[in-house]
C-alpha cells in the first residue's frame, strides 16, 4: 500500500516538474522569437537570426508534440 | 445470436455513438473555448478545425483499449455484461446533457466511468468495485489536474508577461494569435486520438463479449469509422454553452493568455499520459485557464464560477454513477426493460434540449455575455437593471 502511495506522488511529482518545465520553456522561446523579430524589423540582423531559433524549437517542440500524440510512431 | 442479445448489443452500437457525439459536443470547448474568445479563431472555424482534428485524430490510434473500465472494475472477478455498459453510457450521456445544459465543463471520461461503476454495483455486487482505484484514478486527479495546469499555465503567463511587456500589445496580441491556433490543434488532435478510441474500445469489446469478434483482434473499419464520425460531429456541433463559461466565464482572455492556457494544456495531456499520472483534458483545460487568469496582473478569476465546476467534477463520478445504476435496475426486466429504459433515456435528453433552446448560446452570440442561464427572461431583466 505505502508503496503504491509513494508510486503515485512520486509520478504525480514528475507530471508537475516536467509539464511547469516544458511550458516555461515554450512561453519563453515563442515570447522571445516575438520580441527579437520585433527588434530584427529595425535591422538587427543578430536578433532577427536569434528570433529564427527560437520560432525552430518552438517547431521543433510541435513536431515532438505530434510525435507524442500519434501511437504508430512509438 | 438470440434475438434478445442482437437488440441488447444494437442498442449498446447506437448508444455507445450517442455518447461519442455527446464526448465531443462537451469537449471542443477544452481545445478551442479561448481560441474563440481571443477571436484568434472565428467560432464556426474553430469547431470545424477540431471536429476535422477529431477525425484524424480517431484513425490515428485504433489500439484497443484492453479494459473497459480502465482499472475500476475488478473484471476479473466481474464479466462486465452489455446490459452494464449500456446504463454506464447512458448515466454518462445524461449526465453530460445535464452539465452542457448549465454550462459546465466536466469529464465525460469520468461520468462514463461513473455510470459503468453504478451499473456494476446494482448488476453485481459492490465487491466487483475497486474503490481505491475510485479515490487514486478519478477523485483525487481531478483536484491535482487543477494544481498542475494552474501552476504550468500561470509560470507561463508571467515569463510571457515579462518579456513582452515593453513591445507594442497590438503586435503582441496578433503574434500570439498564431501560436494560439496551433496549440488549440494539437489539443483537438490529442483529443481524437484518445477520446473516439473510447468508444471503439466499448463497442469493439461488446462484439468480442457475444462472440461476434475475435478477442485480442483491431476494431473493425466501420467501427472506426462510425465512432471517428460521431466525435467529429459533435465536435462540430459545438457544446457552445460550455465554449461560453470556459472562454468567456472564468477570467478575461487575451491572446497571450490563450495561448500561455493552450500551451501549458497540451503540455500537461502529453506529460500525464506519458508519464503514467493520466489527469481528464477537462480539468487540465480548465486549470490552464484559471492559471493564466491568476498570473495576469489587474485581471480577476471569477471564483463562483471556478467552484462551481469543481464541485460539478466531483459529484460527476457518483451523479452518473446513480444515473447508470437506477439504469441497470430496469434491464434487470429482460429486453423489454431495456429498450424502456432507452426510450426514457431519449425522452429525458430531448427535455434538456428543450429547455436549452429556451436561451440557446450558438456561434452567434457565444461572446456576448459569461454567463449561461437556463432562461432568457430573467437575463432580459438582468440585462435592464
Amino acid at each position: 500500500m505505502q508503496e503504491l502511495i509513494m508510486q503515485e506522488v512520486t509520478g504525480f511529482a514528475t507530471v508537475l516538474i516536467t509539464a511547469v518545465v516544458v511550458a516555461a520553456a515554450i512561453a519563453t522561446l515563442y515570447s522571445c522569437g516575438l520580441r527579437l523579430w520585433e527588434k530584427g524589423a529595425e535591422g538587427a540582423v543578430v536578433a532577427r537570426a536569434i528570433s529564427i531559433v527560437c520560432f525552430a524549437a518552438c517547431v521543433v517542440i510541435v513536431l515532438f508534440a505530434l510525435w507524442l500524440i500519434v501511437p504508430i510512431f512509438h | 445470436m438470440e434475438l434478445g442479445t442482437l437488440i441488447v448489443v444494437g442498442l449498446v452500437i447506437i448508444v455507445a455513438l450517442i455518447f461519442d457525439f455527446t464526448n465531443g459536443f462537451h469537449d471542443t470547448a477544452n481545445a478551442m473555448a479561448t481560441s474563440i474568445a481571443t477571436g484568434a479563431l472565428k467560432p464556426r472555424t474553430a469547431v470545424l478545425a477540431a471536429g476535422t482534428l477529431n477525425l484524424i485524430g480517431a484513425f490515428l490510434s485504433v489500439e484497443v483499449a484492453k479494459t473497459i473500465s480502465g482499472g475500476l472494475i475488478n473484471e476479473d472477478a466481474v464479466t462486465i455484461a452489455p446490459e452494464f455498459i449500456l446504463a454506464g453510457l447512458i448515466g454518462a450521456i445524461l449526465w453530460n446533457l445535464l452539465t452542457w445544459l448549465v454550462g459546465l465543463p466536466s469529464s465525460s471520461s469520468h461520468a462514463l466511468f461513473g455510470g459503468l461503476v453504478g451499473a456494476v454495483i446494482v448488476g453485481a455486487g459492490a465487491a466487483g468495485v475497486n474503490f481505491g482505484a475510485v479515490l487514486t484514478k478519478i477523485l483525487l486527479p481531478s483536484i491535482l489536474a487543477v494544481i498542475v495546469a494552474g501552476l504550468a499555465s500561470f509560470t507561463a503567463t508571467k515569463i510571457i508577461t515579462a518579456i513582452t511587456k515593453r513591445m507594442n500589445q497590438d503586435k503582441v496580441e496578433s503574434g500570439f494569435r498564431h501560436g494560439q491556433t496551433v496549440t488549440a490543434c494539437l489539443v483537438a488532435l490529442s483529443h481524437g486520438t484518445n477520446d473516439a478510441q473510447k468508444t471503439m474500445g466499448i463497442i469493439t469489446l461488446t462484439l468480442v463479449a457475444v462472440g461476434a469478434q475475435a478477442p485480442d483482434t483491431n476494431p473493425q473499419m466501420w467501427v472506426v469509422a462510425v465512432c471517428g464520425l460521431a466525435i467529429a460531429l459533435g465536435t462540430y456541433m459545438g457544446g457552445w454553452r460550455v465554449i461560453r463559461t470556459l472562454g468567456k466565464g472564468l477570467t478575461e482572455i487575451n491572446t497571450p493568455q490563450g495561448f500561455a492556457a493552450e500551451a501549458s494544456s497540451a503540455t500537461v495531456i502529453l506529460t500525464s499520459s506519458h508519464l503514467g499520472f493520466a489527469l481528464s483534458t477537462t480539468q487540465v483545460c480548465s486549470g490552464s485557464i484559471i492559471g493564466t487568469g491568476l498570473g495576469t496582473k489587474g485581471n480577476e478569476v471569477n471564483w463562483g464560477v471556478a467552484g462551481r465546476m469543481v464541485i460539478a467534477w466531483l459529484v460527476t463520478f457518483p451523479a452518473a454513477g446513480l444515473i447508470g445504476a437506477f439504469t441497470c435496475l430496469f434491464t434487470k426486466f429482460g429486453t423489454a426493460g431495456t429498450v424502456f429504459i432507452v426510450l426514457a433515456a431519449l425522452v429525458a435528453g430531448f427535455v434538456i434540449f428543450r429547455l436549452s433552446r429556451r436561451n440557446p448560446v450558438n456561434a452567434m452570440n457565444v461572446n456576448d455575455r459569461s454567463d449561461v442561464k437556463l432562461n432568457a427572461d430573467s437575463d432580459t431583466t438582468a440585462q435592464a437593471a
